[in-house]
């Protein structure tokens, strides 16, 4: 009991400190730290992603009490209650524009990032994928040659729907796979599609070619008919998925 | 003996719920802010001050370490500043309240406790709604027993008080 008597007593002297006001000077003396940390005060105001944030730049404040508005010795009245909340609410609103907009951002950044697919050139890379590549292939023969996508049964009507002029010829699959190996890479970028072709996965049996593509988020692994033109046993469901068949099938049979 | 001890029990138990504190209140964070804050005449210190919105005041916690100083600006029914010194502590209404606009400064309780938010300070501007408190340099309230507002003084008027009361 004595204890608490004690504590509330300090309390109270502390909290209330005797005395009105201090000296005018004391209380407009800037004191050399203070003036020092002012330009820290300023800076580390935000706690970004779309906090509120200090620093007192905005015009219209941030709708917190002051207390002192009411006293302003002038005609202008404290703004009202209602003022304060529509100051909030679009301050509200502007954090959540705030942090849509960084949502997206983040959104588009990993999607450019998730473009590029994951090199493991060292690795992964059969005997086959070198300078002279299109002749070493393993499975040496296949039936694929020339543009045979026309022969595809699906092709005429989807392309056409699709708005697709053309697959990639062999020439230019063929060009894409020289350069990355010759900057030991071990994906191209298939034309006119998001997916990646790892096409040192590329393995032909027959007619069946089995690859992974990176579909711009991860690895799929996909199987082909590239005589029948199908993807995992159906037609291609997009272009995109028409470009990485072709593209698939080039790198295992074309010339 | 033992449906007493029960009773008693549950008449304790009734006492307890209905002498807890009411719900706790809607808070909202409204800004943060890393500045200095001084204690008494010692020198200023890194501080991470908050604003927030709790129930029908706006509270302004001051961290210093592991330390909270915090106030709150409470406007109904009349304007009253309170002050705690930690966070389990009673609100006490201020005695004082300072403003240099100069220094970006807010010090309560003749500067027993001095911060530096220039948001506050622009804040006061902006609520104030007009030009109010343009070229003004010290704005200082003084409160009653009650926490009310006795006194508003502004610049020279604040030194001319401080005269007139022989400070």
């Amino acid at each position: 009991m004595k204890t608490l008597l004690r504590i509330s007593a300090a309390l109270c002297v502390g909290l209330s400190v005797a005395g009105l006001l201090l000296p005018l000077q004391a209380a407009t003396q800037l004191q050399e730290g203070v003036q020092i940390a002012r330009g820290g005060g300023k800076g580390g105001g935000g706690k970004g992603g779309g906090a509120r944030l200090g620093g007192g730049g905005h015009a219209r404040g941030s709708g917190a009490r002051t207390g002192f508005a009411s006293f302003s010795g002038g005609s202008g009245r404290s703004a009202s209650r209602d003022n304060r909340v529509e100051i909030r609410q679009d301050n509200r609103t502007s954090r959540t524009d705030l942090r849509q907009g960084n949502r997206s951002d983040r959104v588009n950044d990993r999607n450019q990032t998730r473009r590029k697919a994951i090199n493991t050139w060292d690795r992964n890379r059969p005997n086959w994928v070198n300078n002279n590549w299109s002749n070493n292939r393993p499975w040496r023969y296949g039936w694929y040659g020339g543009n045979s996508w026309n022969n595809w049964g699906w092709y005429p009507a989807r392309a056409a729907a699709w708005g697709l002029g053309s697959l990639a010829t062999f020439a230019v699959i063929d060009s894409l796979v020289d350069s990355a190996v010759s900057n030991q890479t071990n994906y191209i970028v298939v034309p006119n599609s998001d997916y990646s072709l790892y096409y040192s996965s590329v393995v032909a049996n027959g007619e069946q070619v089995s690859f992974q593509a990176d579909d711009g988020s991860s690895s799929v692994n996909f199987n082909a008919d590239c005589r029948s033109g199908t993807l995992n046993g159906v037609p291609p469901q997009n272009a995109d998925e028409a470009q990485l068949l072709n593209a698939a099938c080039q790198v295992a049979f074309g010339q | 003996m033992k449906r007493s001890a029960v009773l008693l029990l549950g008449s304790a138990f009734g006492l307890a719920l209905a002498a807890s504190p009411p719900l706790r209140a809607k808070t909202e964070l409204i800004y943060s802010l890393d500045t200095t804050c001084t204690i008494g005449q010692g020198k200023p210190q890194p501080c991470q001050v908050e604003a927030l919105e709790v129930g029908d005041a706006t509270e302004y916690r001051h961290r210093l370490g592991a330390r909270t100083i915090s106030y709150r600006i409470l406007e109904d029914p009349y304007v009253r500043i309170e002050g705690r010194r930690a966070s389990g502590d009673p609100w006490r209404s201020v005695r004082n309240a300072w403003i240099n606009f100069g220094t970006n400064e807010l010090c309560f309780n003749d500067r027993a406790f001095c911060v530096v938010n220039p948001t506050f300070l622009a804040d006061v501007k902006a609520d104030a709604e007009g030009p109010a408190f343009e070229e003004r340099q010290t704005v200082g309230l003084a409160f009653g027993p009650s926490g009310r507002v006795d006194i508003a003084c502004f610049d020279d008027g604040c030194r001319r008080l401080l005269e007139a009361i022989g400070r």
